[in-house]
């Protein structure tokens, strides 16, 4: 919605703008470009299709990464996150005009959210909260002993 | 988890190159992302919210050698590496099924503890498999324990190196130390998981910090709280070597 607004406001006030915007869309390789996970972008004309949807809730954002499967097959798999960064929907799309296959489109399905007989969400942990948040954070390689502390004390809070 | 009514699943990789594998979890490569990705924005990072690992390691194997290199990635102060050399047993039977397009073939060992069935592609001529796996005349595409604690089963197999942990591993410093005492060290850590902020409380003598809005914080309340939820998460986990 935000995108569509900007885009739209663009066209009205600022033409050349997305005639730029244009240009260097159209000289990026999305399947290198996506090759990694990408934030709240994704690529250009292709039509997303749900794998999974655990909640009606509109999503907070999204990433996009750019796949291929054991038979070359490319596509495009999208995770959407709720505003606590938990996921609540996948979405693929076909890179070219080849479908990829319903194997991939079934272990796609399995991803993020677990065979489907399964309570497949994997609960979050404290334990690894605070190792993350102490790496991250570099709380260890505070000069101060007072500095390791207070720094830990923030990721047990953040982590509470 | 130590819960037979659950379920969990994750996606793991097995990098294969000319003369070593590499083992690892999504899970940490999607968190290393997030945080880049969150911190290059200047995003507040939701620690809670990162993809949970369920392996908390990596393996990498040398073929040459049929050396197996442990990396532990759990405990944020100091990581670990232990080789190791395990010598499976295997019975190779004549049952089938397959995998991938692949015919496979059921071989049975033991390892750590637990009996396991694996099915292995001799098509695909790689002494490989996932964890720390290894020498079957094929790549081992499906492998689980007798009690289903832990299964793995290929779901794709590419040609092209897709993601990678090498980096990772390259920028961490790692105490290199033997398995048993790397056991012997977790064990200790998983009693007392926080000791180290309890100690550096007592010598620094700060119990207290303010928070964002000026309110008064009492850190051993909070340390304490953290690491009883640590210590019963770690009753809870479901270790694949016993």
């Amino acid at each position: 919605m935000k995108n569509n607004f900007l885009i739209a406001l663009a066209f009205l006030l600022l033409g050349f703008a997305t005639f730029k915007a244009n240009t260097i869309y159209s000289v990026r390789n999305d399947k290198e470009y996506f090759s990694s996970f990408k934030k709240n972008e994704e690529p250009k004309d292709k039509k997303f299709t749900i794998l999974n949807k655990k909640s009606e809730v509109a999503g907070e954002n999204f990433y996009v990464i750019y796949k291929e499967n054991s038979l070359g097959q490319g596509f495009y798999f999208k995770i959407v996150l709720d505003k606590n960064e938990k996921p609540i929907a996948t979405y693929y799309a076909n890179e070219g005009d080849q479908q990829i296959s319903k194997s991939t489109v079934e272990n796609l399905k399995r991803v993020v959210f677990g065979p489907d007989k399964a309570i497949s969400a994997i609960e979050e942990t404290t334990t690894q909260c605070v190792t993350k948040c102490h790496r991250t954070n570099g709380c260890y390689d505070k000069p101060t002993s007072t500095g390791v502390l207070l720094c830990s004390a923030e990721c047990g809070i953040a982590c509470a | 988890m130590k819960d037979s009514t659950k379920i969990i699943s994750q996606t793991t990789f097995l990098n294969i190159e000319k003369d070593r594998s590499t083992f690892f979890s999504e899970a940490q490569y999607l968190s290393d992302s997030i945080i880049a990705s969150d911190q290059k924005t200047g995003k507040k990072i939701n620690f809670k919210g990162l993809p949970i690992d369920l392996l908390g390691c990596f393996i990498q194997k040398k073929y040459s050698s049929k050396e197996v290199t442990y990396y532990s990635d759990e405990f944020g102060e100091h990581e670990y590496r232990y080789n190791e050399e395990p010598k499976f047993l295997w019975k190779i039977s004549k049952e089938s099924k397959e995998i991938l397009g692949y015919k496979t073939y059921l071989a049975t060992t033991q390892y750590a503890g637990r009996n396991y069935e694996a099915y292995f592609a001799p098509q695909i001529p790689v002494q490989d498999g996932p964890y720390k796996f290894l020498g079957l005349p094929g790549l081992i595409l499906e492998i689980f324990d007798e009690k289903k604690d832990h299964h793995f089963l290929a779901t794709g197999i590419s040609n092209e190196k897709k993601i990678s942990i090498d980096s990772r591993i390259a920028t961490t410093k790692y105490i290199t130390t033997t398995k048993p005492k790397f056991a012997e060290m977790r064990k200790n850590h998983i009693e007392t998981p926080l000791r180290r902020m309890f100690e550096l409380m007592d010598n620094t003598q700060v119990y207290e910090k303010k928070d964002a809005n000026g309110n008064i914080i009492d850190i051993r309340k909070v340390f304490s709280e953290t690491q009883r939820k640590m210590i019963e998460e770690y009753k809870k986990e479901n270790k694949i070597e016993l």
